[in-house]
């Protein structure tokens, strides 16, 4: 059992102090990593509270409901900076990365605290796999908006669009690594493919 | 891994490869008519159908012969549905609102919603992801009737049949026997005859509505079956999109 709560204040404490020493994007980043830990902590109390309402077993939750949830609160974070600072393409994806980052260390956290953090290789899989299919999620759904915006189609159908993208990302990865073999192995691939594919697209968007 | 679930991943796999090819083929246009927005809905709504399909090929493989619960497709699924509307709604001229092809619309869907409820149980999603489906067929029956694609004969048929389709599902319910059975096999003839006659219709007269409402209808026949008969309307699904994909290009042409 940890207590989520405590872990947060110890790890929010040294970020909101590092806000007096820094300004413009760094300070932004800082604020997403922040805003991104504390969407991951109401995920978590979401979760619980729709596992206790709708009889789900704790496994199920995390295969099934938690992709739902922590997505659509991620992109409720995004949508909200959106709507009310009116952002450039490059400064979603700034957010997002720090969203997803701060989202992915704090869970990440949580488990090691939970769990046995003795085997090297599990802490492998687990930092650059689901860690960085947080920010993979992200990315994605900053990208979207960017093409939402570009195609001036930023409502409801395309918002709905995107996100459904990053919540089937998010399940299927969730779905593929609740087994073991080889269908954990391509689930443990999945976000780093993800990453590369995503690479790929900036850099030939650059070129 | 039964028999079911085995043409479940077949089926779904062959509809993945279509889809890949549509997506494809709409990410051409894309780039060709960068202005419009209508291929962009269109691959994105693809592109949520086939994300879809992953999961359900994945789920069937993992977890074999077990019914799926509420799970990251449906939201796939709906919003391929309000993609599919803001394709609709971008070339849709007559935008008049008719109170009564909303109520029918409402009330048409909402029996569906209601035979879901009673076999699934699970009114929430049910009821929150077949609200979509109400828009959906909305801007279809607006289309249509402004594009003049079916005669209002052909469409009271049609209407019709579905209603009879519908009614005819809920003594299915309770009926056993011969009674079920002959219902049952009415019932099913009445489907199918209606799916090949949109299916023809939608291929001749190559309207993006008119495809759509076979696309729905498939979709909404899927629902309402099960076993053999489920993969039947699954495999008319996968020839909707087939003939819907080279309408959004003749829809782009249309509009200059």
């Amino acid at each position: 059992m940890v207590n989520a709560e405590n872990v947060l204040i110890c790890i929010a404490a040294p970020f909101a102090i590092s806000f007096l020493f820094t300004k413009g994007s760094s300070r932004q980043l800082i604020s997403a990593f922040l805003a991104g830990m504390i969407v991951c902590i109401f995920s978590a109390y979401i979760a619980g509270f729709i596992q206790m309402s709708s009889g789900y077993s704790a496994e199920d939750t995390a295969i099934f409901l938690s992709p739902m949830i922590e997505e659509s609160m991620k992109l409720l974070l995004i949508l909200f900076c959106i709507y009310v600072y009116d952002p450039s393409g490059k400064r979603i994806e700034l957010l997002a990365v720090g969203i997803g980052a701060g989202f992915a260390t704090f869970e990440n956290c949580c488990i090691l605290l939970s769990s046995d953090t003795q085997q090297l290789t599990y802490m492998l899989v687990r930092g650059s796999a689901v860690g960085v299919l947080h920010i993979v999620t992200l990315v994605a759904l900053a990208k979207g908006f960017q093409l939402l915006k570009m195609h001036k189609a930023f409502f409801l159908a395309g918002i709905a669009g995107i996100l459904s993208i990053s919540v089937t990302i998010h399940g299927l990865y969730n779905l593929l690594v609740s087994k073991p073999g080889v269908s954990s192995y391509i689930g443990y691939a999945m976000p780093m493919l993800c990453v590369i594919l995503l690479y790929m697209t900036n850099v030939a968007k650059k070129s | 891994m039964g028999y079911i679930t085995r043409l479940d991943i077949i089926s779904t796999v062959i509809q993945s490869c279509i889809l890949v090819v549509i997506i494809a083929k709409t990410i051409k246009l894309i780039i060709d008519a960068q202005t419009s927005i209508l291929p962009f809905f269109f691959a994105l709504a693809m592109s949520c159908y086939l994300l879809s399909n992953f999961y359900w090929i994945a789920y069937d493989i993992l977890k074999p012969d077990t019914r799926m619960p509420m799970a990251c497709n449906e939201i796939g699924e709906c919003a391929m549905v309000l993609l599919l509307c803001a394709c609709l709604k971008t070339i849709l001229k007559d935008k008049k609102i008719i109170a009564r092809e909303i109520a029918f619309a409402i009330l048409f869907i909402g029996t569906n919603i209601a035979l879901w409820i009673i076999w699934t149980g699970e009114w929430f999603q049910d009821i929150l992801f077949g609200i979509p489906y109400i828009y959906f067929f909305w801007l279809l029956i607006r289309g249509l009737i402004s594009r003049g694609c079916l005669s209002r004969k052909e469409m009271g048929v049609a209407i019709a049949i579905s209603i009879i389709v519908l009614t005819m599902e809920i003594p299915l319910l309770v009926l056993k026997g011969i009674l079920f059975d002959f219902t049952k096999i009415t019932c099913f003839t009445l489907m199918i005859g209606l799916t090949v006659w949109l299916g023809v219709k939608s291929f001749r007269h190559k309207d993006f509505f008119l495809a759509s409402t076979f696309f729905l209808w498939t979709e909404l026949f899927m629902f309402l079956s099960s076993d053999f008969y489920y993969y039947l309307f699954f495999f008319a699904n996968t020839i909707a999109l087939l003939i819907m994909s080279p309408l959004v290009k003749k829809e782009l042409d249309a509009d200059g």
